[in-house]
């Protein structure tokens, strides 16, 4: 069979670029032997200094050590998938964009790459929450549905059922209204759906504007570990879920979970939960088919990651209560967790500022070099996976965003454990290049703690065990700050996106719509 | 196909194009056959006006012959500007008689003033100051004559010099005395401009293109700087050393002008033979011409008796002879580099060769400041000489490809890319554009500096540092040098049997010791400093052709000042040259890779000097192997790959080349295999190992932060080590920072070649720990400076961080090479120089040092305190006087000179010895302690011994 050719090779390997399988089975397997070196070595009663801060330690690195068996376990299942297979008729797709309170002019790309969506017999949809005039002109211009509501219940989620109801396309396309797809989008995905047991198959949700804001940069370097080696080893095993826009779904699959759940704030990843529950199969095309906006500011950054890190930790516990084969189930509660690993970067925060303000250390009975020693190789061997499992994507400042928002995962805990209702929050689209201290107050507040406490050591003293502890008060400084900058230098991201050339970063076009060049119909001459 | 045929054809009468090898060696020969026999006539009329003039009256016209060579010498320099466009002659020309006629009014009026000042007659001066228009315009008509390839012409001009010097002095003389023979001397630098005018006559100058006046002005400077650097010695010398030691350096200066006079015409015959590749056949020639004359001359002075310079130069300049071979192979190298120098012109870096002889220029000022004796001018100029040569022959053979200064003669056929022929003008092919074409993109005089300013500040302050705060001579530096004074064979056999390391470093250090007759710290460190200031150009160099100009900067300011690269830089061991060779052999390889990723096989010029410089490791230090290997394991994993698979044929024949050029080693390796493995320590001598808390029975992590800190930030005191050692979380700070980074392959192969020979002495450390030390990786200090370099420079993104970040960086380099070299505490620091110094100036003759421990040997007979000296071993306890000498009396001292102290059996052996002096009756009347080494005075205690 002649396979049609990948119409964004070009792009996808330069972002997703799938890493040297054999390099990554051989650091996985150093990896493990190095964290069992490491943990031979703390864990052992003589090491108990301060049992608290011991305690805190231990747990701290245990739970960071579960998520890297996690994540080097899916690694290792990044595996090339198989391809898909044309759709076995002429199928009709409603595709549908929900809007809230975007512009015209990051909307309007969206609404006319989807009609220009081939394969299908496409009708677009524009879901307009916002009751905006100029979007129903929009619409009409295009020539797409334009669908309202009197009740603007369930967010995002409730606008997408209310137009399930409107709608009887044999598949959905979900597109966020920033999200700019490729003309052979549909053709990509479709061929896996032949399969009568996928409920959905999702793509990479790529921000363009990462060229142009660092904020962007770095939430796309984390999200290009999520869409590479992480998604496409969780497709392997059985268990990629749903990411709320460019994912195709089987229409009679919605229908037989309700819809998309409206009780939660991140209705996706709770839908795909649902699916799997009901026998319902994923798949994950790893290829940039639709380019789309990221978040251009740390007010926007912080708003959506307080909205997933709150949505996955409310769905945690039906993660662990699921039924579900194991592995899927292990997939669910790793993603989930991972919006405690926050609490670890404040325990590695303090254990310094405690051991320079107290003199009391969570390790005892051991010498720095012993410690160097275990420790070292598996930090750095852990640094190497995560940089060879990533092909290269997952940047610095991907790890300082991470690190500064440490905060984010706190409160979002917090939430859910009192039971906090919360809010979907649109991540805004467009940066407000604004000086936003109080969005990255409490990295600003650790900053400053840990510069403090620095100082007032470096007074105290200056032997090796004060200089050791400064050294880490100043290396989280450095991270955090890094990832806190960007709040406080406005002018920083003014110049970064002035220094492109102006226009649409989606496509790389004028118009924020891909090239049309039909690379695929030559091969695959539509009915 | 489209064509465009250049319609740029050389008239008939310009410098015909290069048609090979024939043509060049025909120039160049008769060329230097009038150069020579020029200086010969010129010495055979000196010799018989010297027998015609009174010995005072001699004297004068050597003065007034010096005065006037300074004016040709200065004049001349714009010779090569001229050959390298003949067009220049006609453009200058007025201007050049307007300025020798200024010189003339300006000499004139101030006849009087020069009369005193020079010590010559006013008549002498008047023709002096009349012969400064022939100089000027002299040398824009010997210019004109190379640029118009006339060699016979040349070599006529050259020629009549001495005929009508003879001529018109020495009929004038016996009447007239000086002045006669003075006349003569102008009247032949008139006639030889007439000749050289006349011989030039029809060369069509409209038709040669005219180089941009920057250029010339360029060229000029640089060959100035050359005349400066040949001359500068011999007035620097007279202003600074003693009047015996100031006539030796002006004997020595005489025979080596001999040298830099002879290999005078090559490198202006070769300048308008082209720049292009079908050159190299005259480039070829005009090298060879020039080391072969320049080695000849070598052979013949090092082989000329003393009895021949006593008799030719005066009895007290007998022992001339080594300082003469010296000096007479310092010019050897200056003329090769002048041809160099000259090629560099000839591709449009003129401003680079300005810029490399003025760096020479500079640092054997330096040196020369420095110089205690003529053994220090002979080293100094050597120094300059040969950093000009390796400089000259690394921007020649390293420049990329340019399109040459001097347009090819033949007709050119271009075949324009497709888009060029749809975008040209109709007539695009009737020739009118065709000049156009062969515009060249030669860059400006300004554009240069510029471009290149960034290097000659890391060129001046790595050179300053290099020279500033040097310490004694270590232990392995004295064993070398009393090595290399024995005979070659001599030396082989004594490395052989009883060294450990390849004999690389000890040959280059016997050829300078050789041909200086010096060993002087400033002599014997000159192969490390030279190698330490290339190390910055190639840096730069390196920076930039691998990822770009803004790592070239950084990455030339961090070796700069680098704290261990200055270190060894002043060190007579072979650790310098080593980070040369594996950073060169590295760069190479990358190139190599590079080449290939791109489709290529390697450049084989890539692969040759690929292979020279990791051959050379090997010569240098055994464990210099490492790196060597680690670079054939990555080329081997390259193999594996399907694309890169094409390397393996060069690959191959590399190996084979490296494996040839390292055969003549195995002998000598296996024999120091044998002696090690035969005696009781098979271990090399460690320096400082104890320079930190890292010292134990194996290897560990604070060894490895130890040796990281070392590499980076230098040398320092045991407090500051432990301290620094505990900063090591900005290690993980620098993990992190290179997520996302590093996947190119400059990055790859520089990591792989700093961690792995690293990773290997660490396991072998277990076995013998002091094996896992910075000594046995020196390799690893350029790379990781390298990686340092590059992640600053591309680490920061912002307009302020992009400056703030290296400026950090550089100034905490600069920071730890301030304590390295300042700080006594320093426990790699040993003030032997120091002490012995004190003990001089305080004994008496008669005295005695007794030394420990007993491998001091070799560096007291370095610094000779001018006392008898024995080791404490040679103390007989058990009889009456210990063994002590008769000869010492009741009035003299005993010097107790110790050092490594902080060794138990030393500071037993010390103690003991200062017990047993007591005992028999001495007393400690003094102690002088500097850095790691302590002095007691002992005098004998009258009362006592009664």
């Amino acid at each position: 069979m002649t396979h049609a050719p990948a119409p964004t090779a070009a792009t996808t390997a330069a972002v997703l670029h799938p890493p040297n399988r054999r390099r990554v089975q051989l650091l996985v397997a150093l990896a493990l032997t190095a964290s069992a070196w490491y943990f031979s070595w703390l864990l052992v009663p003589g090491r108990i200094g301060n049992p608290w801060l011991y305690g805190l330690l231990v747990v701290a690195e245990v739970f960071n050590v579960v998520q890297a068996l996690g994540f080097w376990w899916t690694l290792l299942h990044d595996r090339p998938r198989r391809r898909p297979v044309p759709p076995p008729h002429w199928t009709t797709v409603d595709v549908l964009v929900p809007r809230y309170d975007e512009p015209v002019s990051v909307v309007e790309p969206v609404v006319a790459a989807a009609t220009a969506l081939r394969g299908a017999d496409v009708r677009v949809h524009l879901l307009d929450d916002g009751d905006d005039p100029e979007m129903a002109a929009l619409a009409a211009r295009h020539g797409v549905g334009y669908v309202t509501r009197d009740d603007h219940s369930g967010a995002k989620a409730g606008n997408i059922n209310h137009a399930l109801g409107q709608v009887d396309g044999e598949l959905v396309l979900v597109l966020d209204c920033d999200h700019v797809p490729h003309p052979e989008l549909l053709r990509r995905t479709m061929g896996h759906l032949a399969d009568e047991k996928v409920a959905f198959v999702q793509t990479p949700q790529y921000y363009a504007n990462a060229d142009r804001n660092p904020v962007a940069a770095a939430a796309w370097s984390q999200q290009a570990l999520f869409f590479g080696s992480i998604a496409r080893g969780k497709a392997d095993l059985g268990a990629m879920f749903c990411c709320g826009t460019n994912v195709l779904f089987r229409r009679a699959a919605l229908d037989d979970v309700g819809g998309f759940p409206q009780d939660s704030i991140t209705e996706d990843f709770e839908l795909s939960l649902r699916l799997h529950q009901r026998g319902w199969r994923s798949e994950y095309v790893a290829e940039v088919l639709v380019q789309g906006l990221g978040p251009e500011d740390m007010s926007a950054y912080v708003g959506q990651q307080l909205r997933w890190a709150r949505g996955c930790l409310s769905a945690l516990g039906r993660g662990l209560t699921a039924r579900l084969p194991w592995r899927t189930r292990l997939q669910y509660v790793l993603s989930s967790m991972y919006f405690l690993s926050g609490w670890t970067v404040l325990v590695y925060v303090s254990l310094p500022i405690v051991r320079i303000l107290t003199g009391e250390q969570a390790v005892a009975a051991a010498s720095a070099d012993s410690f160097l020693l275990h420790f070292a190789p598996y930090f750095v061997l852990s640094i190497a996976t995560v940089a060879v499992g990533g092909a290269g994507t997952y940047a610095f400042s991907a790890f300082a965003l991470a690190s500064a928002s440490c905060w984010i995962h706190v409160v979002a805990s917090l939430q859910v454990l009192t039971r906090r209702k919360g809010r979907f929050v649109v991540t805004p689209k467009d940066g407000a290049g604004l000086w936003q201290p109080l969005s990255v107050w409490p990295g600003l507040v650790l900053c400053l703690a840990l510069l403090g406490t620095a100082g007032w050591g470096l007074v105290q003293s200056r032997d090796a065990g004060m200089l050791n502890n400064v050294a880490f008060c100043l290396l989280h400084v450095l991270v955090i700050g890094t990832g806190i900058s960007w709040a406080l230098r406005p002018r920083f991201l003014e110049r970064r996106a002035s220094a492109v050339a102006p226009g649409e970063s989606r496509w790389q076009s004028a118009d924020g719509r891909p090239h049309d060049d039909d690379v695929v119909g030559r091969l695959v001459p539509a009915p | 196909m489209t064509t465009v045929t250049s319609s740029r054809v050389r008239s008939r009468t310009h410098a015909p194009a290069p048609s090979g090898v024939r043509t060049a060696t025909r120039r160049q020969s008769v060329a230097l056959l009038g150069q020579l026999a020029a200086g010969a006539g010129n010495l055979v009329v000196s010799v018989l006006l010297a027998r015609v003039l009174l010995p005072g009256e001699y004297a004068e016209l050597t003065a007034f012959l010096a005065g006037y060579v300074l004016l040709h010498t200065v004049a001349s320099s714009v010779t090569a500007a001229t050959a390298l466009d003949p067009d220049l002659h006609g453009r200058l020309r007025d201007r050049a008689a307007m300025a020798g006629l200024a010189v003339t009014v300006a000499g004139v009026l101030a006849t009087p003033l020069l009369s005193d000042a020079l010590g010559l007659s006013p008549v002498l001066v008047l023709l002096l100051a009349w012969s400064a228009p022939s100089a000027t315009l002299l040398a824009l008509a010997r210019g004109r004559l190379y640029g118009l390839g006339r060699a016979g012409g040349t070599a006529a001009a050259l020629v009549t010099e001495p005929l009508v010097r003879g001529a018109v002095g020495l009929a004038l003389a016996p009447v007239i005395g000086p002045a006669g023979a003075a006349a003569g001397v102008v009247a032949a630098g008139y006639l030889s401009l007439l000749v050289a005018l006349l011989a030039g006559r029809g060369g069509d100058a409209a038709t040669v293109r005219a180089a941009h006046g920057r250029t010339s002005a360029a060229v000029t400077i640089a060959f100035l700087l050359v005349a400066v650097m040949a001359a500068q010695d011999v007035v620097v010398a007279n202003r600074l050393l003693a009047g015996d030691e100031a006539g030796f350096v002006a004997a020595v200066a005489t025979i080596g002008g001999a040298a830099y006079f002879a290999t005078a015409t090559i490198p202006m015959v070769l300048m308008p033979s082209g720049g292009d590749e079908s050159s190299r056949g005259s480039l070829a020639v005009a090298l060879g011409a020039a080391t072969a004359v320049s080695l000849g001359l070598v052979a013949a002075v090092a082989l000329v008796p003393a009895s021949l310079f006593a008799q030719v130069l005066g009895e007290r300049y007998a022992e001339v002879g080594p300082y003469a071979t010296g000096y007479v192979g310092a010019m050897a190298a200056l003329g090769v580099a002048k041809v160099l120098a000259a090629r560099l012109c000839m591709t449009g870096r003129s401003p680079v060769a300005a810029v490399l002889a003025g760096l020479a220029v500079v640092v054997q000022l330096t040196l020369l400041l420095r110089a205690d004796d003529v053994a220090d001018v002979v080293g100094a100029t050597a120094a300059a000489a040969a950093l000009f040569l390796v400089t000259c022959a690394a921007a020649t053979l390293l420049a990329p490809a340019r399109t040459p200064v001097v347009a090819r003669s033949v007709p050119t056929v271009v075949t324009p890319p497709r888009a060029a022929v749809a975008d040209a003008p109709a007539d695009a092919d009737s020739g009118r554009d065709a000049p156009a074409a062969h515009r060249h993109p030669r860059r400006s005089w300004g554009a240069l500096l510029r471009d290149g300013w960034p290097l000659l500040v890391a060129l001046v302050v790595g050179t300053a540092l290099r020279l500033m705060v040097t310490r004694s001579i270590w232990l392995d530096e004295a064993i070398s040098i009393r090595q290399v004074q024995q005979p070659l064979g001599t030396m082989l056999v004594d490395l052989r049997e009883n060294d450990v390391h390849p004999p690389g470093f000890n040959l280059i250090l016997w050829a300078v010791v050789q041909a200086t007759g010096s060993t002087s710290e400033l002599v014997v460190r000159l192969p490390s400093l030279i190698a330490g200031v290339a190390l910055i150009a190639v840096f730069w160099a390196m920076g930039r052709d691998l990822w770009d100009r803004r790592t070239g900067i950084v990455a030339a300011l961090v070796v700069a000042v680098a704290p261990v690269a200055v270190w060894y830089a002043q060190e007579a061991r072979m650790y310098s040259l080593w980070m040369l060779a594996t950073t060169v052999a590295l760069w190479m390889q990358v190139r190599i890779l590079r080449d290939a990723r791109d489709g290529g096989r390697g450049r084989w010029r890539d692969w040759m000097v690929f292979v020279l410089s990791s051959t050379a490791l090997v010569y240098l230090q055994w464990f210099a192997v490492l790196p060597v290997i680690v670079q054939h394991v990555l080329f081997l994993g390259c193999l594996c790959r399907a694309d890169l698979r094409r390397l393996a044929p060069r690959w191959i024949v590399s190996v084979l080349a490296s494996l040839a050029l390292f055969a003549p080693l195995v002998p000598f390796l296996l024999a120091q295999a044998r002696s090690v493995l035969s005696a009781s320590s098979t271990t090399p001598g460690q320096t400082g190992v104890g320079a930190s808390e890292v010292v134990g029975d194996s290897p560990d992590v604070y060894a490895v932060l130890a040796n990281t800190i070392w590499s980076l930030w230098g040398y320092h005191a045991d407090e500051l080590m432990v301290q620094a050692s505990a900063l090591w979380p900005v290690l993980l700070l620098l993990c992190l920072a290179a997520l996302g980074r590093g996947r190119s392959i400059p990055v790859g192969v520089l990591v792989a070649a700093a961690v792995l020979p690293v990773v290997v002495l660490f396991g072998i450390g277990f076995e013998r720990r002091q094996l896992f030390e910075l000594r046995y990786f020196t390799s690893t200090v350029p790379v990781l400076l390298l990686l340092v370099s590059r992640l600053v420079a591309t680490w920061a993104r912002g307009p302020v961080s992009r400056l703030v970040l290296p400026g950090v960086v550089v100034v905490s380099l600069l920071a730890g090479l301030a304590d390295q070299q300042v700080n006594q505490s320093n426990p790699r620091t040993y003030d032997f120089r120091g002490a012995v110094s004190w003990v001089e100036r305080t004994a008496e003759p008669g005295d005695l040092m007794l030394y420990a421990p007993a491998f001091l040997e070799d560096e007291l007979a370095y610094y000779s305190a001018g006392i008898r000296a024995e080791s404490t071993a040679s103390l007989q306890p058990g009889t009456p006087g210990l063994g002590l000498p008769r000869t010492l009396g009741p009035d003299d001292s005993i010097f107790v000179f110790a050092s490594f102290l902080d060794e138990q059996g030393t500071s037993g052996q010390v103690g003991q010895t200062l017990a047993q002096l007591e005992q028999q009756g001495w007393t400690r009347t003094d102690t002088h302690k500097v850095a790691n080494v302590t002095v007691w005075q002992l005098t004998h205690d009258k009362e006592v011994a009664q």
